[in-house]
């Protein structure tokens, strides 16, 4: 019997080699003309011919599966992978089953069809796209006070779907100098801030602090009702995930706090945790994000405004501390407030129920008036907690840092009964290496330079060493701060290293800084307390 | 928690707001066309009712608590005062009902047994009232659920509008959606948008 031109390939597989190709000739017209799907070697003048492009897989493939004795389809396809890739089968498949044909020399509706999955038919990206919705593309979700923020003149920043207000300008004010102002009042004397949008978790069940001791690298066993205490969560190799203030409610009752991005994968990951490795734990988590409006005062006259809103609270030092919370009537409206502080300053926040939380902006707003209170946005936030040496996740911490790695070995237990997540990992000797990137502070030897975040910092061959996480201009400080991840950082203090920048104008620039602590302000913790 | 609907110019009374609020007409609804109506009920308390693996236990406890009946998958219950019962998942349930018994209701969370939870979400959820012949169609642009077919009274259902996560159930020819407050702008934007084309 004669064989056709496919199956004289599939005789001649292996014998093909790329110098014997021949130039295309006419021939290629016919076969474009008719019906067949193989286009032999020799007149593409090609040594692979692909038919699924998503799995790369060419018409020897196809008849190399042949060859080794496969004849119906979905072996065919099983062993050539071709149709595995996103489309499903619906186009490379086929060119395959076509070509299949022609090396079996049968007709192509003997040979059938693999299984087709959605979509049957091709759909335009158009379709998949959807019409244009403008606005509507991606959620934007407010806090119940943001009207009050309109009415403040704030600009917004997006964060994690939420408005949150970035700085509010007063007139002809551009961002420096209106963060300046916003800082400068909380450091002097009294700021404001929405802090409404930060994840909430409640945490219920007789397991409830067992369950945080799992999930945070610190003790938890010994946190007594009414109080507050800072947390660091890592994942299963040891790399730091969210961080946050969880408050205990009573023996068996939490409220957790998250990062506002990091609120919807943390609340996945404690249900994930509790769903397959810990079922036994008589735990509950519910997402109260939304349910409470959080207002945080910050400043010095911060206890001086608490005194003058809430009558039902004793909120001098030594009665309300620094990490403690108490029930109380502010303005009328219950509330929970919390003295913690993001930015060393005394600070409370008011937690209350959403619904009243812009009644309470406003309150607080009139009655701040005799401190110049002073609301203020993220990016003064950021400068703030920067000036203390604060972490921000997600931003001096990239998803490969650990505890260790940002200096905060002091928050890692040692004596937990269950040990927790993340704890393995950091014995693991890579990770206690002195050559990590390691959290450290820069200051630039020109104080009036603010470094770009992400510039890197070089070595003497030019090669990056690190890079900067986190840059600002320190109103307080009157000076730029940059906090950076350093190769061997910790080791580094007080040596000069160039950090590389572009500047305009100027192009190219190597700015030599001297390796710090990333604590610039107020490096003893006074200033918590207030004044007195 | 102070639950009122008073503006506190008036009365000095801390005012009680929606964000909802700078959304609605004159007369209070979002949306206010022919065959539609679409207006927010504030008057109403939201538990989460945490439950354990012991069904009968449960059930005992709600019933001594709340006096209502957990529901089975999907489906909403009826008690006294016009309170309900949502299937929200196995373990969880809500309960809706008349602002005025939020305080009674927390008050219970001492009755009930080891394994089990009551969390206050009032504030977390806005609900939303439609009624008029158009709502399904109204709906339907924004919801991946079919709700002219599946959606009985007597049922729950979670979804999404958009991509703001929602609850849907169906009262008396009425429809309500319970929505995350800090979605509601969003929501209503595409409510309005679809009540345009309706």
């Amino acid at each position: 019997m004669q064989k056709n031109k496919a199956q004289l390939t599939l005789v001649a597989l292996g014998e093909i080699k790329k110098s014997a190709q021949v130039s295309m000739g006419e021939n290629y017209l016919d076969y474009y003309n008719s019906s067949q799907f193989f286009m032999p070697i020799e007149i593409l003048n090609r040594p692979k011919v692909f038919i699924d492009m998503q799995n790369d897989v060419t018409t020897l493939d196809v008849a190399l599966a042949i060859r080794e004795g496969y004849r119906s389809i979905e072996h065919i396809k099983r062993y050539t992978a071709m149709g595995f890739g996103t489309d499903q089968g619906k186009t490379g498949n086929i060119n395959g089953i076509a070509v299949a044909a022609e090396f079996l020399d049968v007709p192509l509706s003997e040979v059938g069809t693999t299984t087709f999955r959605p979509a049957y038919t091709g759909v335009d990206f158009g379709a998949m796209a959807g019409r244009e919705v403008g606005g509507f593309f991606d959620p934007q979700r407010y806090t119940t006070i943001h009207d009050s923020h309109l009415e403040h003149g704030a600009e917004f920043e997006v964060v994690g779907q939420w408005y949150r207000p970035w700085y509010y300008p007063k007139s002809g004010e551009n961002i420096h100098q209106a963060v300046n102002r916003e800082c400068l009042a909380v450091r002097t004397s009294l700021g404001m801030m929405d802090a409404s949008t930060l994840g909430k978790i409640d945490v219920q069940g007789k397991d409830a602090r067992e369950f945080l001791s799992r999930v945070y690298t610190n003790a938890w066993v010994k946190l007594a009702p009414g109080s507050c205490r800072y947390g660091l969560m890592c994942n299963e190799k040891g790399m730091i995930i969210d961080d946050g203030v969880s408050t205990c409610i009573n023996d068996n009752h939490f409220i957790m706090t998250t990062t506002t991005g990091g609120a919807a994968s943390v609340y996945s990951t404690l249900e994930m945790w509790l769903q397959t490795e810990w079922s036994d734990l008589d735990v509950h988590l519910s997402s109260v994000t939304d349910q409470f409006a959080t207002v945080a005062v910050v400043g010095p006259n911060a206890r001086n405004l608490m005194k003058a809103l809430c009558q039902d609270v004793d909120f001098e030092r030594d009665n309300f501390k620094f990490m403690q919370w108490r029930p109380g009537t502010v303005c009328g409206v219950q509330a929970r407030i919390m003295r913690i502080s993001f930015s060393g300053e005394l600070a409370y926040e008011i937690n209350i129920e959403a619904n009243y939380g812009r009644y309470i902006w406003n309150e607080i707003a009139l009655a701040g008036k005799q401190w110049n209170i002073t609301p203020y946005g993220t990016e003064s936030m950021h400068v703030l907690r920067a000036e203390k040496g604060y972490i921000i996740v997600g931003q001096d911490t990239d998803g490969s840092m650990t505890p260790m790695d940002v200096n905060m070995n002091w928050i890692l237990a040692k004596k937990k009964l269950f040990s927790y997540i993340g704890r393995r990992s950091f014995s693991i000797s890579a990770l206690n290496s002195n050559d990590r990137f390691q959290l450290v502070g820069l200051l630039t030897k020109d104080a009036d330079v603010v470094l770009p975040e992400g510039s890197h910092i070089i070595n003497n061959k030019g090669s990056s060493i690190g890079y900067v996480t986190s840059s600002y201009f320190s109103p307080i400080l009157r000076r730029s701060i940059a906090m950076a991840q350093l190769k061997g950082g910790l080791s580094k203090m007080t040596e000069t290293v160039l950090v590389k920048i572009v500047q305009e104008k100027q192009g190219l620039k190597e700015i030599p800084c001297e390796v710090s602590s990333s604590v610039f302000y107020d490096t003893e913790g006074e200033k918590v307390d207030g004044n007195e | 928690m102070v639950m009122n609907n008073q503006t506190e110019a008036q009365n000095n009374m801390p005012e009680f707001r929606s964000t909802f609020n700078s959304l609605v007409d004159e007369e209070g609804y979002l949306i206010n066309q022919e065959n539609l109506n679409c207006r927010e009920i504030t008057d109403k308390c939201l538990l989460v009712l945490r439950t354990s693996k012991d069904s009968k236990k449960n059930n005992k406890a709600a019933k001594e608590a709340f006096n209502i009946k957990l529901p089975d998958s999907l489906s909403v219950t009826s008690g006294e005062n016009d309170s309900k019962c949502f299937w929200i998942s196995p373990d969880e349930f809500w309960l809706l009902h008349n602002a005025e018994y939020k305080a009674s209701l927390l008050s219970k969370i001492e009755l009930l047994p080891e394994g089990m939870s009551m969390t206050d979400n009032s504030a977390a959820y806005g609900i939303l009232e439609f009624t008029g012949l158009s709502t399904d169609n109204l709906l339907a642009r924004w919801m991946s659920y079919d709700l002219s077919g599946s959606l009985k009274e007597g049922k729950v259902i979670s979804t999404t509008f958009g991509q703001a996560p929602v609850f849907v159930y169906r009262e008396n020819k009425k429809l309500l959606m319970m929505i995350r407050h800090s979605f509601s702008h969003y929501v209503v934007g595409l409510l309005k948008d679809s009540a345009k084309r309706v």
